[in-house]
């Protein structure tokens, strides 16, 4: 037991800080809730519901008398809010750098594969609050998504595509 | 003596490793049950020069730390986990005293960052500032960044 050295774990470090929460505040939240904004550990606590599946039950459990009119405006205020931090997500991860590699990489594939070089800032406005339409917006999000799960399998999507490209 | 002690926690004489050598007796029992490394503090006194002793504090740094539980994809829990945090936090300082693996000082720099987001200004720049020492030894560029991002803010913020 002691002659077995401690192998120390690492821990994941997570995508979004209670900072970054805290800056990407969106409308609906930021007006309801900003008598709390200042309070120690609102950005934590906020960000911590956010994520989670019942997230709109827990805000409305935690801050819903008071702050908003109904459980609809904090659905609704969920969705506004989710959908900034998946941008603010998916603008770290589409850079410029990300776009150029990844449209030289396809050059070389097969034909259905190739694209016009994607613009960046149409990537982004098409996934902020309000933008595109409902299609655009999911097929985007379900981009985002697969892309920030292959980070954290740390695969490669380049290789990926190889291995279906005949 | 310690092997003999060693021999008596493996027969499942703890009890009696217990009372000879405390820490290799709680370590014993962690052993056989991890979930107890989160619930029990570390037995005092626990000498680093004991060698059970900095697997106590690594073991139950890293317990505090995996039940202070975040949503996923965030990088710190609500303040429900605050005593967890301060747990980790306390424990990981123990236990770099005589290890200095760069995971031991990134887990404090987790638990101090999120900790400091947890505290009023005036707290928060205390921890923050203790954030990016261990950042600083963790040889991770992402927490330095984190801590920096965080005292930078609290002193901002901080009369």
């Amino acid at each position: 037991m002691l002659d077995a050295p401690h192998d120390p774990s690492l821990f994941d470090p997570g995508a979004i800080t209670p900072q970054e929460a805290l800056a990407r505040l969106t409308p609906i939240f930021a007006q309801a809730l900003a008598a709390l904004r200042d309070t120690p550990g609102f950005a934590a606590d906020l960000l911590d519901m956010a994520l989670r599946d019942d997230g709109a039950a827990r805000i409305w459990a935690r801050w819903g008398a008071g702050h908003f009119a109904n459980p609809a405006q904090v659905e609704a205020g969920l969705a506004e809010y989710r959908s900034a931090l998946l941008a603010g997500e998916a603008a770290g991860d589409v850079s410029a750098e990300t776009i150029r590699s990844v449209t030289a990489g396809l050059s070389s594939a097969a034909p259905a594969l190739r694209a016009e070089p994607p613009n960046a800032q149409t990537a982004r406005a098409l996934l902020a609050p309000g933008q595109g339409s409902a299609q655009q917006h999911a097929a985007l999000q379900a981009l985002t998504l697969l892309l920030g799960h292959l980070r954290e399998a740390r695969q490669d999507p380049m290789q990926l595509l190889r291995e279906v490209t005949p | 003596m310690r092997p003999a002690l060693l021999l008596l926690s493996l027969a499942g004489c703890a009890p009696l490793a217990m009372v000879l050598d405390p820490p290799l007796g709680q370590l014993a029992r962690w052993h056989d049950t991890p979930a107890l490394a989160a619930e029990q503090p570390v037995i005092t006194p626990c000498p680093d020069a004991n060698p059970a002793c900095p697997q106590l504090h690594a073991r139950r740094a890293e317990a505090c730390m995996a039940m202070a539980a975040r949503a996923p994809g965030a990088a710190c829990p609500g303040s429900a986990a605050r005593p967890m945090l301060d747990c980790a936090a306390q424990a990981y300082a123990a236990a770099r005293r005589t290890n200095p693996h760069p995971a031991m000082a990134a887990g404090q720099a987790q638990a101090l960052i999120c900790a400091a987001n947890l505290s009023d200004n005036t707290h928060s720049v205390v921890l923050a500032r203790e954030a990016l020492r261990a950042a600083q030894a963790s040889l991770s560029p992402l927490l330095r960044a984190r801590a920096q991002a965080l005292l930078d803010q609290t002193q901002g913020t901080t009369p």
